[in-house]
């Protein structure tokens, strides 16, 4: 069996517009959206796979908010590869060496050009910007193209890049920790014990950039339930894929090695002729074992944080401050502060420092689904954009999937627990106070939107900005350990 | 800065403190265990029994809801948010028992037949089967972040437990039944009740065992009956 090589898509379009491999997959995603419904095969029942009102051992099975959210995925991604291959491969509109050759291509959308950067004839294309082969309008026939996405990304505009960093998912040291509060459930998500936890955290991967893309490409992409009918939505997760890979490879991060982990839960789906298959994740840790590997899998540029595993302090967290009042978001830059006591539990008796600070964001809710991502300032010294303000960067809040967990008709993998972002914020901690700059009493949080920038051209009918879904933040708050 | 170190987490002090730390729903615990130990050496009647039941069968379930409570709050307030959230919810159930008793003896349902204890397992084991007792386990895994301080901090804690304890009875009603109508204590029911209980209130996958827990009280049902 041959290795095949998953390839940068934007990289591809910069060599050939309507590249073979992308008109391959244009290829087989008309096929997949002509099977009926019922045939496993169909780009509808692939999408039922990740959710959907239907639940077997087959449909409803997206795991999200836990940490079989990575492994799962690519069991998903290698199986639909399959079922495209398959069709690629009986098409008589491809190509012999692309048949032989054809592989899943991946969208790595992170880009740290500034915006309004001029690009030079020959330079690479802006990497956020959505490919263009899934722009063109389906009346010409594009099986790639879907309605709906956000009006600026269909135009050419460019995602917020910090939708699309990966700094704080790849500066991660664990795969995953058992869900408590205030802590962080690490890279790939809480583990799953017997016991139900109460907290519903994502994975630092799974809410960027991968709940950010969602959000900021829409329309399908944004609903857990029909994301997968995009075409875009397989290049996206090829790419989270790929940053498991790089996160394991160049930044040293180990996948758990414990049988509850690898063993414990078996996940179903359909091959390219429609058999029932099964799969645990014992059997696609290794990319190689599933005969596929990633053009390349180096980090992105820009700046990245050394993984440095700290010893577990041997003691739970403690809330030292946090709001009274639920906060609102409706698509505006928002603040809200609260004051903070000192730690009264083991840290005071051993009158010791923190040497874990984490910023929480809990029992988030939305009235609907979700436009917009937000990005955590922390103490900033006033809400314009200025490059200071980065000093005071946290991460993102994304509420890819925030619709399922208020969903109390069906079981989802990651339940019913409240929706909460944790960030680990002890070197921003660390920093404020060399600088003095730390408030003993009280903290500052500022969420700013994160949209898609408009394109350089102005287009000529740009609608009016529809109001934001209302997200409303039932608690912030700061730990220390 | 200067961790906190674990040194003496391997002597047995180190180790009862260190459970306390992460388990701060200890005390909750102790109570469960104290009402197993009354309701069996000696076991109560009317709605006193029936709550001091109620407390050893419905507090091992809401355990994980407890120490999610307690460990989101402000350190010197775990203990109090444990108590608070632990008595709500009790008493959502201790009104519910008294609804219930009340229904019992208004109904004079004969206290030493089996025909009333085998059709409140058979009841218990259709309501193990529809969506809605789904829907209550899931609603119960939610409990709301607290204010960090002050009266707002109780108020909440008490809502909290006054919700979980809803939620609660709304998925669990059906399991008390069968201790309700019988006149004496009858202890592998209550352990399986409770078991049951805790299984899907508190797992993972509890509402999957559905099915199982229904197979189990049919099981229970004919055995009485035969």
């Amino acid at each position: 069996m041959p290795t095949f090589v998953r390839h940068d898509i934007v990289k591809l379009e910069q060599q050939q517009a309507g590249h073979p491999v992308t008109r391959a997959y244009a290829v087989a995603i008309a096929a997949m959206k002509a099977l009926p419904r019922d045939d496993p095969r169909s780009l509808v029942y692939q999408c039922a796979v990740h959710g959907g009102a239907v639940e077997d051992r087959f449909l409803n099975q997206c795991q999200h908010f836990t940490w079989y959210f990575l492994p799962w995925h690519r069991m998903y991604l290698y199986w639909f590869e399959q079922i495209a291959r398959k069709f690629i491969q009986d098409s008589a509109a491809v190509d012999d060496e692309t048949k032989a050759t054809w592989a899943l291509p991946y969208w790595n959308y992170t880009d740290n050009r500034p915006a309004g950067t001029v690009l030079q004839p020959g330079a690479l294309p802006f990497r956020d910007v959505l490919p263009e082969p899934f722009r063109i309008p389906g009346n010409s026939g594009n099986a790639l193209f879907v309605p709906g996405r956000n009006v600026s990304l269909s135009r050419g505009g460019r995602i917020d890049p910090r939708s699309t960093s990966t700094q704080r998912a790849l500066s991660e040291t664990d795969f995953s920790r058992p869900p408590m509060p205030g802590i962080p459930p690490g890279f790939g998500g809480p583990s799953v014990g017997l016991h139900h936890d109460f907290s519903g955290s994502q994975g630092a991967l799974e809410s960027s950039p991968h709940g950010g893309v969602h959000v900021a490409v829409g329309g399908l992409m944004g609903r857990q339930n029909q994301a997968a009918l995009d075409p875009i939505f397989w290049l996206h997760h090829a790419n989270i894929d790929r940053l498991w890979e790089t996160w394991r490879t160049q930044f040293k991060g180990e996948n758990p090695t414990g049988a509850d982990w690898l063993d414990t839960d078996t996940f179903f789906f359909h091959d390219a002729d429609g058999n029932e298959v099964h799969q645990t994740v014992r059997e696609v840790v290794e990319t190689l074992d599933l005969n596929y590997e990633y053009e390349d899998v180096s980090a992105p540029a820009g700046p990245l944080e050394a993984i440095t595993v700290q010893s577990s302090p041997g003691h739970p967290p403690e809330l030292v401050g946090a709001t009274g009042d639920a906060t609102r978001l409706t698509g505006d830059i928002t603040s809200t502060r609260f004051p903070l006591s000192p730690p009264a539990g083991p840290l005071r008796a051993a009158a010791a420092e923190p040497s874990h600070v984490y910023l929480n964001v809990e029992d988030i809710r939305a009235a609907g689904v979700p436009d917009l991502s937000y990005a955590v300032y922390l103490n900033v010294p006033d809400t314009d954009l200025d490059p200071e303000n980065d000093a005071h960067y946290v991460g993102n809040i994304t509420f890819f999937g925030i619709e399922l967990s208020q969903d109390l008709d069906h079981d989802h993998p990651g339940g019913h627990s409240e929706f909460r972002e944790a960030f680990d914020i002890t070197d921003l901690y660390t920093r404020l106070r060399a600088d003095g700059r730390w408030n003993e009493d009280e903290v500052t949080v500022t969420f700013v939107p994160l949209g898609v920038l408009p394109p350089p051209e102005a287009g000529p009918a740009d609608p009016p900005p529809a109001a934001s879904t209302p997200i409303t933040l039932g608690r912030v708050s700061l730990f220390y350990q | 800065m200067t961790p906190v170190t674990a040194a003496s987490a391997t002597t047995l002090p180190g180790r009862l403190r260190r459970a306390r730390w992460y388990h701060p729903e200890w005390t909750v615990a102790v109570v469960a265990a104290a009402a197993w130990t009354l309701t069996i050496v000696a076991p109560g009647h009317g709605g006193a029994g029936w709550a001091v039941m109620a407390a050893a069968m419905m507090l091992p379930p809401a355990l994980p809801a407890v120490r999610r409570v307690a460990m989101s709050g402000k350190w010197a307030r775990r203990g109090r948010a444990a108590a608070g959230f632990a008595a709500a919810y009790l008493a959502v159930w201790a009104l519910y028992g008294t609804v219930l008793l009340a229904c019992v003896r208004w109904s004079q349902v004969p206290a030493h037949a089996d025909g009333p204890l085998v059709a409140a397992l058979l009841t218990a084991a259709l309501w193990e089967l529809t969506p809605y007792k789904r829907r209550w386990v899931r609603a119960g895994h939610r409990t709301p972040p607290l204010p960090p301080d002050g009266w707002r901090a109780d108020r909440a804690c008490l809502l909290a437990g006054l919700r979980h304890g809803g939620a609660s009875v709304g998925a669990c009603w059906a399991l008390m039944l069968p201790m309700t109508v019988t006149a004496h204590l009858h202890l592998p029911l209550m352990i399986l009740l409770t078991a049951i209980a805790v299984a899907e209130e508190s797992l993972v996958k509890g509402t999957r065992l559905t099915h199982a827990s229904a197979t189990a009280l049919l099981l229970a049902a004919l055995v009485i009956a035969v």
